[in-house]
């Protein structure tokens, strides 16, 4: 049995999460995104910061600049961060609040677009004719790395850094990039995860390819018509299960398999026949010798757009058809490089506190996808075996595997 | 486990010749500045460009055709580093690993101009997609087949290092075979100009290292094939971390090579900014026998490209001096400094 073989590995080698940290619209930390979950909350609202009349859709899943600015209270030059940074810092602080004492090897973050509206501004100050007064600290942190600077210097981290941006796939991809340095003996604490901020253009793109809906999102429902964007930061504090054990930290759960392979079909589609996502989650079962009839949860990519829903739901289908299904981009967005990591801090969630969140706004199943959607509603069934899917721009994709502790 | 530099390949403002552009650099040489501004900016900016015809192999491939500099400049520079080892490529068990710095900003900035000029729904549905960081990656990938690890780090010119990192951890783990790492950087107004506001742009050539008169961006592309055996040079990255003192910890990280080596051989990345503060303060524990190379004042700063060129023109010199270690000594915007040692068996 799966559980057999992990509790026979090497405890240096065995990857487990000991804090969690979320900023997302479903809330500003743990507690608020739990309770967001157990009432599977819409939290999609119209958007505010930049005018989309020319656009289809117009909604969004943000968190309000009032409640960032009410949570950094008292942390010094916050207020002149970009709201990335914002996020993640507050994300990485509860992280590194949940497991004391917790030293990083290796920082591990994804993202898409960094501090993309600073960019924006910068532009708009260009045609302007005033960019020689533009903020030097808005130029320095439209970079990618500058976010996170300002989340782990502030938080006293000084542990070299991996930027992952891979679009969509991306958090997904610094998750399990920490799997893989604990699981190789490369690392024995790593701080992982994702962030992303809503930005202009980001949104104006998504619009423009038409997959962007101007109704609700309505992920794996056979009248979904596309996805609504998100934004956020979502930390994890992974390290090997001797690590943990030495310091006396609580498992939440196991980071027990990683797959990514890549797609070439096209810069923007997955091959319909889901080929990519069923080798990304294969890949995740093997590397812990677990059956794919084990698995009791899946958390979907699931963004409510034609194709992708189609392809993962065909992989999920040959794969695991006895798997629970949800995506929870229906509740809080599309937050792209942030997605996986969100999706990862909701799996853990799921699996210690005993439930598989919801798949709001679904009415029908499409056709010829007989999945087993949890629909609209969570599931109060305690998963052990969950895999967690993120498909992306370029053909990435990558599957985590997330354990029940055995501890 | 220390991996080996299996083949490699760049193309520079000074050209695609391994031999010849190693040679301009020794001599000194300086790349033709052009001269980059759009109707927005408030200054031309030089910048150090790559002729088109360079990279021209590209043209004709169907993937490619809708591509930004950024992605014809990668799958140029993998396709050549691959053609040194015969062009193996087994689609599940060869990695890919991209890094960039500021990425597809071309068609991003093509692109928010359109929204600026014509508001949200204008955007083209063509430029989008190749505007993420990942796009080059994907296109590589897709014309050389690979299937398995195809992945795109970001960050600044340190990211090089990173990705070379990244490429032996997945070499070590045996989650593949063979890792290409390619970085590659294309230059537009935009970047330019944010720069000068950040201090860090030349009004003119020449680059002159250690002198704060600022740098001149480039193009480049750069390609290493690594694997765990072979003939060739081996390649060891040790990386600073994040660190509030960024000239104590790559002094530290120099230190260890000076302590064996009384005469190094030093391919530096001081490029004419402040930043170059970090190296000159690392190099004062440098022998007065070192050797220091200085890349960046004949091709610019095309950073994580950049970096990658450092490691390749440190494989040319290892492989003139077989047993004798040379060093790349990388230096980045984020605080984060990076050293590789590379060195040809004797």
């Amino acid at each position: 049995m799966a559980d057999d073989s992990l509790n026979s590995q090497d405890p240096e080698r065995r990857a487990v999460i000991t804090g969690i940290g979320c900023t997302s619209p479903l809330g500003i930390g743990i507690s608020s995104t739990l309770q967001a979950l157990r009432e599977a909350r819409d939290c999609i609202s119209p958007v505010t910061s930049f005018d989309t009349s020319g656009c289809r859709s117009h909604t969004a899943g943000q968190i309000l600049d009032s409640d960032l600015e009410q949570s950094l209270n008292g942390v010094r030059r916050a207020h002149r961060w970009h709201r990335t940074s914002q996020m993640l810092f507050l994300a990485m602080r509860e992280a590194l609040g949940g497991a004391p004492g917790f030293v990083p090897d290796l920082v591990s973050i994804g993202t898409t677009s960094g501090g993309m509206s600073f960019g924006e501004d910068f532009y708009r100050a260009c045609l302007n004719h005033s960019a020689p007064r533009f903020p030097k600290r808005k130029v320095r942190s439209y970079l990618p790395h500058q976010p996170i600077l300002d989340a782990a210097c502030t938080n006293g981290i000084e542990a070299p850094l991996r930027i992952f941006s891979n679009a969509c796939a991306s958090g997904t991809n610094a998750v399990g990039h920490a799997f893989q340095v604990i699981r190789s003996g490369r690392a024995s604490r790593v701080i992982c995860g994702g962030y992303d901020g809503l930005a202009e253009l980001v949104f104006a793109g998504f619009d423009a390819l038409q997959a962007a809906t101007d109704e609700k999102c309505r992920p794996f429902d056979r009248n979904r018509t596309g996805l609504v964007l998100g934004e956020g930061a979502a930390v994890l504090a992974v390290e090997s299960l001797a690590s943990a054990r030495g310091h006396g930290r609580q498992v939440l759960a196991e980071l027990s398999g990683y797959g990514e392979v890549t797609d070439n079909f096209h810069l923007t589609q997955p091959n319909p026949d889901g080929s990519g996502p069923r080798l990304a989650m294969e890949g995740a079962l093997k590397a812990s010798r677990t059956p794919a009839a084990a698995i009791d949860y899946i958390n979907a990519h699931g963004t409510a757009t034609t194709y992708n829903d189609a392809c993962e739901g065909r992989a999920i289908r040959s794969l695991c058809p006895n798997a629970a299904v949800s995506s929870t981009k229906g509740q809080m967005g599309h937050s792209l490089g942030a997605a996986g990591a969100i999706e990862a801090v909701i799996c853990t969630l799921a699996i210690h506190h005993g439930f598989l969140p919801a798949n709001i706004n679904y009415d029908e199943g499409d056709v010829d996808m007989d999945l087993d959607i949890v629909a609209n509603n969570i599931r109060p069934v305690a998963p052990r075996r969950v895999l967690s899917n993120s498909l992306g721009f370029g053909g990435a994709n990558a599957s985590l595997l997330l354990t029940a502790s055995g501890e | 486990m220390i991996p080996v530099i299996l083949g490699s390949a760049w193309i520079t403002p000074l050209g695609r010749g391994r031999e010849s552009v190693w040679a301009q650099i020794l001599d000194g040489a300086t790349s033709s500045e052009k001269r980059v501004g759009g109707p927005e900016a408030e200054t031309v900016h030089p910048a150090y460009l790559v002729d088109p015809s360079e990279f021209d192999t590209t043209s004709g491939i169907r993937r490619l055709r809708r591509s930004s500099t950024i992605s014809l400049l990668a799958v140029a520079a993998a396709t050549d580093a691959l053609s040194q080892i015969g062009h193996s490529v087994d689609p599940l068990r060869t990695a890919l690993v991209f890094a960039a710095s500021d990425g597809g900003v071309i068609y991003t900035r093509r692109f928010f101009a359109e929204l600026a000029e014509r508001g949200a729904g204008a955007g083209s549905p063509i430029l989008f997609p190749e505007t993420v960081y990942n796009a080059p990656v994907s296109h590589v990938a897709a014309c050389l087949g690979i299937e398995g690890t195809a992945t795109a780090i970001v960050g600044d010119a340190s990211a090089g290092m990173t990705a070379i990192s990244l490429a032996t951890d997945l070499l070590t783990a045996g989650e593949c075979d063979r890792a290409v790492v390619v970085a590659a950087e294309e230059i537009d107004w935009i970047i330019c100009e944010a720069y000068a506001r950040w201090n860090m742009t030349a009004t003119s050539a020449p680059i002159e290292p250690f002198s704060s008169r600022g740098t001149i961006f480039s193009e480049a592309a750069a390609a290493i094939v690594l694997g765990m055996e072979g003939d060739g040079a081996t390649v060891e990255v040790k990386t600073s971390g994040l660190s509030r003192s960024p000239r104590a910890a790559h002094r530290k990280l120099l230190q260890e090579l000076v302590d064996e080596d009384d005469q190094p051989f030093v391919i530096a990345s001081a490029n004419g900014t402040r930043l170059d503060s970090v190296e000159r303060s690392a190099f004062q524990i440098l022998p007065a026998a070192s050797r220091i190379v200085f890349p960046k004042r004949s091709l610019g700063e095309a950073f994580a490209a950049s970096t990658l060129i450092q490691v390749i023109c440190a494989t040319i010199a290892s492989q003139e001096s077989p047993g004798k270690s040379v060093t790349v000594s990388s230096v980045g915007t984020s605080g984060q400094s990076a050293v590789a040692t590379i060195c040809t068996r004797g």
